[in-house]
């Protein structure tokens, strides 16, 4: 587990290529803290013998969509959220992987 | 130092399908960029996937055809990772129940059969592409949902030519199978490479490098023998390899690092929660293993067993689809298969190259191309005179009326021949003391003579017997 240092918190924003203040790591550390409380709780209940449920209804299905095309949007619209666009791109800040 | 080289691939191939993998907007390459679309593939909230039946049949057949095991539950999972080709913040995959367990792909090289063992081959989607400028990144999402396989092997391969060899089969079977369009340089086949390097003799893996996205199969086979160069001078100077992912730079003709790798990602998998998981019919499965197409060292064989070809011109006709079957349609119609060969191989083959066109855009159909073949064969054409037939051919047109219309026909009337033979023979005197004297080039100098005088209608074959039964009597 990491510690929620300063030093910790800086290595992230580096990783992540943003600036973080000091101010905002100290409120970052502040809902760690308080996250870290609520998943110890979390922690604190006993699963053994439960078996994990990650789909609603736990039956399976046979469904398998046919190859048509049936919905595709207009480019105005599927841009239109973005907050910038160049020659029908959306255009974001690059960072490269 | 004496090392071993180890490498492992890892395919990204783009599956053949009029839609993404879980929305209903279609595929495309090249198109305007955004315009291929829907809220599913660009993640907005509350849309859910849906799985496209296509893909997963298209999956199972390349599964069947490289001898994996199907798992007959189909399930995905996701992948965390936060980056602005990937809209939902995460990739839909099959990490923990891959559709084909197990499999192998068969190579040769330098005459050697050898076995290259697969780890799995999972189904997932593609990401958007992005193109980096100075100003920052364009992102189309045109791509983003495409469905995927990813095929990935064991650490089998053991230097360059290997990994060549197996890109350049795996490559291969998914073509014939028409599950992909397999085009390296539009990145609808992509390849990683991972190689490192241990003692020769030892079984512990060394550190190993990635390279990424090589996009020939030629470039597979450069990098990695760079890659093997670079690492075995850093061995040996007592350095340490880095744990990297590389790229191949075609201009300095070396893998160039692109990222250092601080062990590996946690991407957070768990089960997809909006694919419930999917029952395929067993008799489904089973419908589509059967039913595969052709596989290209089937057809190989065939051609080396029914068509009596070498493996040569079996290899070269087969290397090629398209060409491979025309070849087919061709032996149709005639029975001169080696002939037929030559003609796909050589001379059709060098049209499609010159002029950079597929054998959709000519317009020649192998009944005709038969028929003058067949035409060669019965004498009624020089295989000079052939040579124009088949640019007509090209156009379309029936070598019978071509033949006609240029009034081509060959000449095999002994009278007729006999009559030039003679004229040729005294106009040559030299050519008839070479030819008692031994010197049997005189006589191909002769024929070429006839062919001459007779504006290239002569029969070739009819005029060597006729001038040597001639010189005879001289």
């Amino acid at each position: 587990m990491e510690t929620m240092d300063q030093a910790y918190f800086n290595k992230l924003a580096k990783q992540l290529m943003f600036e973080l203040s000091d101010a905002e790591i100290a409120d970052l550390q502040a809902e760690f803290v308080i996250l870290q409380k609520q998943i110890a709780l979390l922690e604190a209940i006993d699963t053994d013998g439960v078996t994990e449920m990650i789909y609603p209804f736990a039956q399976e299905t046979t469904f398998l969509r046919e190859d048509q095309v049936d919905h595709v949007i207009a480019r105005e619209d599927a841009l239109s959220n973005a907050s910038a666009v160049l020659a029908g791109h959306i255009h974001v800040p690059k960072v490269v992987k | 130092m004496n090392y071993e080289t180890v490498i492992g691939i890892e395919i990204h191939c783009e599956l053949k399908t009029k839609t993404k993998m879980f929305s209903g907007a279609p595929v495309s390459f090249g198109a305007l960029a955004n315009s291929c679309v829907n809220e599913i593939d660009l993640g907005h909230p509350g849309t859910l996937p849906c799985v496209n039946k296509e893909a997963v049949r298209l999956a199972i057949m390349a599964a069947s055809a490289l001898h994996c095991e199907i798992d007959p539950l189909v399930m995905f999972d996701r992948k965390n990772y936060y980056y602005s080709d990937l809209p939902k913040g995460f990739q839909i995959t099959q990490q923990f129940h891959p559709i084909g367990s197990g499999g192998y792909v068969d190579i040769e090289v330098d005459q050697l059969q050898k076995r290259i063992h697969l780890e799995r081959m999972h189904m997932e989607e593609d990401t958007a592409k992005q193109f980096h400028n100075e100003e920052g990144t364009l992102i189309d999402f045109n791509r983003a949902g495409t469905p995927l396989v990813e095929i990935v092997s064991k650490a089998d391969m053991r230097s360059g030519k290997e990994a060549a060899a197996y890109v350049e089969k795996l490559r291969s079977i998914l073509y014939y199978l028409g599950v992909s369009d397999v085009k390296m340089e539009e990145g609808s086949m992509r390849c990683d490479v991972n190689i490192s390097l241990r003692e020769a003799g030892t079984s512990a893996y060394g550190v190993k490098t990635e390279i990424k996205n090589l996009n020939s199969i030629a470039n597979v086979q450069k990098a990695v023998e760079f890659e093997v160069q670079r690492q075995s001078a850093i061995l040996d100077q007592g350095g340490v390899i880095i744990q990297e992912t590389r790229r191949y730079d075609e201009a300095l003709k070396e893998t160039v690092s692109m990222r250092k790798k601080e062990g590996d990602v946690d991407y957070k998998y768990f089960p997809e929660p909006n694919i419930p998981p999917i029952r395929l019919d067993a008799a489904w499965i089973e419908e589509i293993a059967a039913n595969l197409p052709e596989l290209p060292d089937a057809r190989k064989a065939r051609y080396q067993k029914e068509y009596a070809l070498s493996e040569y011109d079996a290899g070269v006709l087969v290397a090629n689809r398209e060409l491979a079957q025309f070849f087919d349609a061709l032996c149709k119609y005639t029975k001169e298969y080696k002939a037929a060969a030559n003609w796909t191989i050589v001379e059709l083959n060098a049209v499609l190259n010159k002029e950079n066109k597929t054998l959709a855009e000519l317009s020649c159909e192998p009944k005709h191309l038969a028929a003058m073949i067949e035409m060669v064969k019965a004498g009624e054409i020089s295989s000079k005179q052939a040579k124009s037939v088949f640019e007509e051919i090209l156009r379309g047109k029936d070598p019978k009326q071509v033949v006609a219309e240029k009034g081509m026909k060959q000449m095999s009337d002994t009278g007729a021949l006999l009559a030039i033979i003679q004229a040729v023979l005294d106009q040559n005197p030299q050519s008839i003391i070479d030819f008692k004297n031994g010197k049997d080039r005189a006589v191909g100098f002769l024929v070429g003579q006839v062919m001459k005088a007779s504006k290239g209608t002569a029969n070739p074959a009819l005029s060597n017997q006729l001038i040597k039964q001639e010189l005879a009597k001289r």
